[in-house]
């Protein structure tokens, strides 16, 4: 039987800075090939978790490995395996983008031939042709963003630690920034993706961390930890021609959760009202009944994560 | 062999030249010089060392500092790049720099200049030694910088101390137990202290009334590298400290 090592593991994580607390016994795991998003109002921990997770930052208490190596004493390894994002590192301002990404490719080791080749890769995934001889110095800083970014997986890293990677970001670059994720974790290597942005979460993540104060205070994949927090989404029908005793015929047939609300009227409950709805309108239409009205709502993730921290907050 | 000292030597140069910080760096030593020709002040080994010294102020105060604020010394950590390399990068430009200041001020050195007490015997071995010399000069003003770069975090405490510290050991006149010693054979603090090791041992190649080989000084030159060494050391040492 073969061991799988995990991408990233902790163990009672936690960094005090001074009386400050940073992160406070932090524990999870997470696989290969995972997305793993992290949110949290400021101040929680999010980019203090990446730090540690880099090791650039010395944890106060516990243990982390990422791809197998302990961060507080295996940096050098571990350094050519993680690409990491973050405002606490830079690029040089006063050197084009190409020649900042030449010279971080040859200091992961790279020669100068293969070095330029990755390089051009990177310059052409994330649409920066145009700027490859321009100072860094003198971009906007977006596409300083994306020069960052770029130096972060030039020397294509197993593991990314990206801390609001999207930020100053037009939607464009965000939208490449997040299919480059994807792809990522569709090889087999996987991404720390902290942010604000809950849709981000939703969108690529197949696994989120809430953090608050330091500590985590939800783990779970981010549809359920939405359904499981604000419940199910329900869509209202309001209906002429049939009665509403008819629709339930149907929304029984397709297994369907409902009551009715009124004479005409129908609240149908499932975990993704947006999914079913087309049929019910085409089995209504076929019933000779019209519809006058339809109201939905689809649980947010923002009214999980804004519930979760109000009660932390108690 | 590994290249990654002189990469980031490199670097460091090519950001120098965008930045316009180098053509101080460079010319700052001969400007100086000349300067102190047009005001007919006695150019004495001292003052050709303090060219090398207030010309490598840049390197010295600003740069790692530079470096921290933007991100790029915490990229260069997160990289392979060894702690080593890193400072050894940092300190190979400012000794190539270095060599460069000492091209241009050679010329100025080598003949004497009229009411200048200055004098330079041209021969291979006093040029190397004046290579040498200027090198370990600037070598040991970054280094300087450098150490309380790598101790502080602040950036404006950084140039606070390191400059109060380069003043204190390297101008004559604020530097610590710089009378001449009536007794000769007496220990003095001051013969110990690198800077004027430095300048005495311009002196020993410029200045007119103390020309004489530099070949009996070998004992000051290893004290100087030992004491560049050191600095080396204690900087990397603290390096570490200022992410973390």
């Amino acid at each position: 039987m073969t061991e799988t090592v995990k991408a990233i593991e902790t163990s009672g994580l936690t960094k005090n800075y001074g009386k400050v607390i940073g992160i406070n016994d932090v524990s999870f795991t997470m696989a290969k090939g995972e997305i793993l998003g992290v949110l949290g109002p400021s101040g929680s921990g999010k980019t203090t978790l990446i730090g540690l997770l880099a090791g650039i930052i010395r944890p106060s208490k516990g243990s982390a490995s990422v791809a197998g190596l302990d961060v507080s004493t295996k940096t050098k390894s571990l350094s050519s395996r993680i690409g990491v994002v973050s405002d606490f590192v830079g690029i040089y301002d006063d050197l084009s983008v190409e020649g900042n990404l030449t010279f971080f490719a040859k200091i992961y080791g790279l020669k100068p031939s293969a070095a330029k080749e990755r390089a051009d890769d990177v310059i052409s995934l994330l649409e920066l042709e145009g700027n490859r001889r321009a100072l860094c110095g003198k971009l906007p800083r977006g596409l300083r963003k994306r020069v960052l970014m770029a130096a972060a997986i030039v020397h294509e890293p197993e593991i990314l630690l990206f801390d609001e990677p999207t930020a100053e970001l037009d939607p464009h670059a965000a939208a490449l920034v997040r299919n480059y994720a994807s792809s990522v974790a569709h090889s087999g290597r996987s991404v720390v993706w902290t942010t604000n942005v809950l849709g981000e979460v939703e969108g690529i993540c197949s696994r989120m961390l809430i953090l608050a104060s330091g500590r985590i205070v939800a783990d779970d994949n981010p549809q359920r930890f939405t359904r499981g927090i604000a419940g199910s989404g329900y869509v209202d029908i309001t209906v002429s021609g049939i009665r509403a005793e008819n629709i339930a015929d149907i929304l029984e047939a397709m297994n369907i959760s409902w009551r009715a609300t009124g004479e005409n009227e129908i609240r149908m409950t499932a975990e993704n009202v947006s999914e079913i709805l087309d049929r019910v309108v085409t089995s209504i239409g076929r019933m000779g009944g019209s519809i006058l009205s339809i109201e939905g709502k689809n649980p947010k993730l923002e009214d999980a994560y804004l519930q979760v921290l109000g009660e932390v907050r108690k | 062999m590994r290249l990654t000292p002189f990469r980031i030597a490199k670097m460091n140069l090519i950001e120098g030249y965008h930045n316009k910080s180098i053509y101080y760096s460079i010319f700052f030593p001969v400007i100086f010089i000349l300067v102190a020709m047009q005001l007919k002040v006695s150019i004495t080994s001292t003052l050709v060392g303090l060219a090398f010294v207030f010309g490598s102020l840049d390197d010295a105060l600003l740069s790692l500092s530079r470096e921290r604020d933007s991100g790029t010394l915490a990229k260069l950590f997160l990289s392979p790049a060894s702690r080593w390399s890193i400072t050894g990068g940092r300190i190979l430009s400012s000794i190539l720099l270095g060599v460069l200041k000492a091209t241009l001020v050679l010329p100025l050195l080598i003949f004497k200049i009229q009411d200048m007490e200055v004098y330079m015997i041209l021969n291979p071995f006093n040029l190397t030694s004046f290579y040498i010399i200027s090198s370990l000069t600037v070598s040991l003003t970054v280094l300087v910088g450098l150490t309380f770069s790598a101790l502080c975090r602040d950036s404006r405490l950084i140039v606070l101390l390191a400059s109060s510290a380069i003043l204190l050991l390297a101008v004559p006149i604020v530097m610590p137990f710089s009378q001449s010693n009536p007794n000769e054979d007496k220990f003095m603090i001051k013969d110990y202290n690198p800077f004027w090791i430095c300048y005495e041992s311009f002196g020993r190649l410029v200045d007119i009334t103390s020309l004489q080989s530099l070949e009996h000084e070998s004992y000051w030159f290893s004290l100087l590298f030992a004491l560049n060494m050191a600095l080396y050391l204690i900087a990397n040492a603290g390096m570490r400290r200022k992410i973390a």
